[in-house]
């Protein structure tokens, strides 16, 4: 076993499909804390799907063949990190029971969430300096990798210099997102983001930070909606992921300014 | 006296929809904007969890998932041997002197408990809250026979009296309140039309109730109960209820009729500790129900039948995938839990069992084309796993009936998932796919319709980061 902590570690980014196309900041975040860190970082290029969405819609087949042609892209890899709960949940834990793969796959024991991955190595958040007030809505995924408790981005949040970190009532609760469920019960789907939403705003949070990528483009989606249907949230609830937050606070990237409530509005 | 019970047809379609396939969208549509719907339960069913975590927690402290792991190996061992148990239990049950009947579908269940009611003369008759009894339509049965049939579970009563069906395992009447519940009772008893009443303490209202259903209980000839456990050991028929309901109804008369699956079999008393353990914290947050009564022989000059409903349960047995999913002890936790079901409450389901467990098992029991929804009305957020008391990964048997869904679907739908399959498995072909994905993001086409709801819009698509890798990785190697 390779011993993280140990100088320069080789670490593959594991871009997943959503983040690629959606969330290119997010993703820029994580390049650069980690580079900043030390990482000697690799961006595997063949990387394209982890296989979740076939999954869930039940062509296990497909999921299948993706995993395993996941497996062979980070091959070379010995750690890999991604931003994204939900991806490495289906590398690590969902698909060792796919048709076909009878054991799991050597990447099932090296992919980590980006969180995961920092707490392993030590990073001390509490050189981030981020004023602002924020709320956390954590990944369901979270609990088929087992982070729901203690969770690394809470761990690693509550350090960050001048961040007010109110804890979400109904953090526990899906927001709504679920892939193919977003558009086959679109909603269910938007009355639970909404719910989500509403109960980040009522916490006084102006900041929602959010990891998943599917759930970030969810809850973005959402964003103008929210501000119309109720004049009374604040107009500036931006959705954040945890990379920004850290990168921004190490002065990585710039923070970028908020927009005033009369502008935010549509 | 009793004022007599309405006898008006009970909405059987909203559990037994007519109409196949059974489509959810139009249930969901009047669920979202049912002002009541969504007042209660999403207030009442995040309550529950709360209670229940701390309830577990308070047990259990940090080993909640091992209890939890022992109560699913303890029910999948036994279904696993379920003939042997089941046949140890009705050779106990036999020997105690309670007549123990099959019934292989509802039909065969629902004219076994007419025959015995007409066989002893049955008039009037008391019933417990049982899920089977809603499984195989028996209140309706009873009352078409000329049975004068009362409900005796506070929820189930009013919504009998309100000819409206359960839509939660526990608290079937879920979806309604103390005022909607005074207003049905009041057919019942006229005390309950009086608004100072309802507003007062609960205990005034539940005296009142109960005042109400012990003449029902004084007069009935028959007492029809379910069953949460079958012990094995003893040959002991378990009650659960909170409101004593069950165990009044096992005693009045002349005769008490048990209705139960063939699934609710523990081998010991000491499996059964276990189980009762988690049930009602895992269903209310209590460490136990108000009355757990043992029905274990008739007294003398009563009878006790017990009826052993299969109804599909032998089907999923033999099936090494859904098997597990019979482990279910109907606590309900899961549809608390569920942010599905906190949404769209349970009638959405169109089936007795609603929520995720109703999810995996109504397909099961109808057939996954009557049923083509249900695996998908989940986001598989995994909190029903997290919740249920005997670690039914109900999650992955929704992924499993979305794979039996995906194999028997058009070939034109598999073709085109292996079409984009085969687009996502190489770097150009990713590259084009992506091209014809980001354009087709900015356009209202094919999913994006769906997508674009009116309360929400796709973000459009951000430069793609392999592009922006490339500026930062180039920058750095600069000197």
């Amino acid at each position: 076993m390779t011993d993280p902590r140990q100088a320069a570690p080789r670490v593959a980014l594991f871009v997943p499909c959503l983040t690629e196309h959606f969330d290119a900041r997010a993703a820029e975040a994580t390049t650069r804390l980690l580079l900043h860190l030390g990482v000697t970082l690799d961006n595997p290029a063949g990387q394209t799907c982890c296989g979740q969405p076939f999954r869930t819609a039940g062509d296990l087949a497909s999921a299948a063949a993706l995993a395993r042609r996941m497996d062979k892209v980070f091959a070379h890899a010995q750690v890999v990190v991604t931003p994204s709960a939900s991806c490495a949940a289906m590398v690590r834990t969902h698909s060792a029971s796919l048709p076909g793969i009878d054991r799991a796959l050597p990447i099932a024991s090296k992919v980590v969430e980006l969180a995961e991955y920092l707490v392993r190595i030590g990073f001390d958040a509490s050189r981030v300096a981020w004023p602002g007030h924020a709320t956390y809505h954590p990944s369901c995924h979270g609990r088929d990798l087992g982070t729901t408790s203690p969770d690394p981005t809470l761990a690693l949040l509550a350090k960050v210099e001048g961040l007010t970190l109110t804890p979400l009532p109904t953090a526990a609760q899906c927001c709504g997102f679920g892939g193919s469920f977003a558009t086959r019960f679109a909603a269910v789907s938007v009355a639970l983001g909404n719910d989500k939403l509403a109960s980040a705003a009522a916490s006084g949070a102006t900041t929602l930070i959010a990891n998943d990528s599917g759930c970030r483009l969810h809850l973005r989606g959402l964003q103008p909606k929210a501000r119309r249907a109720a004049p009374g949230l604040p107009t500036q609830l931006e959705v954040k992921h945890l990379a920004e937050i850290l990168a921004e606070g190490l002065h990585l990237m710039p923070r970028p300014p908020r927009l005033p409530p009369d502008r935010a509005t549509p | 006296m009793t004022p007599p019970i309405p006898r008006s047809q009970r909405p059987a379609d909203l559990l037994f929809p007519r109409e196949s396939p059974f489509r959810m969208a139009p249930r969901i549509a009047s669920a979202l904007i049912d002002a009541d719907l969504q007042r209660f339960v999403p207030a009442a069913t995040r309550l529950k969890e709360h209670s229940r975590e701390l309830a577990l927690h308070t047990a259990f402290g940090t080993r909640v998932a091992e209890v939890r792991r022992l109560a699913g190996e303890i029910r999948q061992a036994t279904l696993a041997a379920l003939d042997h148990h089941l046949a140890t239990f009705i050779t106990r049950a036999e020997s105690n002197g309670v007549h123990v009947h099959f019934a292989p579908d509802a039909a065969s269940a629902r004219a076994l408990v007419l025959e015995l009611a007409r066989a002893r003369g049955v008039r009037t008759a008391v019933k417990a809250k049982s899920m089977v009894s809603e499984e195989i339509q028996l209140l309706d049965a009873l009352l078409a026979a000329g049975i004068d049939t009362l409900e005796t579970d506070l929820g189930e009563l009013v919504l009998q009296l309100d000819d409206d069906a359960p839509s939660h395992l526990v608290t079937p009447m879920i979806h309604k309140d103390r005022v909607a519940a005074g207003r049905a009772l009041a057919r019942l008893d006229p005390a309950f039309d009086d608004p100072e009443l309802l507003a007062g303490d609960p205990a005034t209202v539940t005296a009142h109730a109960r005042s109400a259903l012990r003449k029902a209980f004084a007069k009935a000839d028959l007492g029809i109960t379910g069953a949460n456990f079958l012990c094995a050991e003893t040959g002991e028929i378990v009650l659960c209820t909170n409101e004593g309901n069950g165990r009044l109804s096992s005693l009045v008369g002349h005769t008490h009729i048990a209705v139960t699956g063939i699934e609710k079999v523990v081998p010991t008393l000491g499996h059964l500790a276990v189980l009762l353990e988690l049930l009602a914290r895992s269903a209310t947050g209590q460490p136990l129900t108000v009355y757990t009564s043992f029905v274990s022989a008739p007294t003398p000059g009563r009878q006790v039948h017990l009826v052993l409903v299969d109804n599909g349960r032998t089907k999923v047995l033999a099936d090494a995938t859904f098997r597990p999913a019979l482990g279910c002890i109907r606590c309900g936790a899961c549809l608390n839990t569920c942010p599905v079901y906190r949404t769209v409450g349970g009638h959405a389901y169109g089936s007795v069992w609603p929520g995720p467990i109703g999810a995996v098992l109504t397909p099961l029991m109808r057939g996954p084309a009557a049923t083509p929804d249900l695996p998908f009305a989940s986001t598989l957020c995994g909190a029903c796993h997290e919740a249920c008391p005997v670690d039914i990964d109900l999650p992955g048997l929704l992924v499993a009936h979305r794979a039996r869904a995906f194999a028997a679907s058009p070939i034109a739908l598999r073709l085109t998932s292996r079409l984009v399959r085969v687009a996502l498995g190489g770097r150009i072909r990713w590259r084009i796919a992506s091209a014809i994905a980001r354009a087709l993001a900015r356009t209202n086409l094919g999913p994006m319709r769906a997508w674009n709801h009116a309360e929400r819009r796709l973000p459009a698509p951000s430069e793609r980061f392999s592009k922006r890798w490339r500026r930062i990785t180039a920058k750095r190697s600069d000197p």
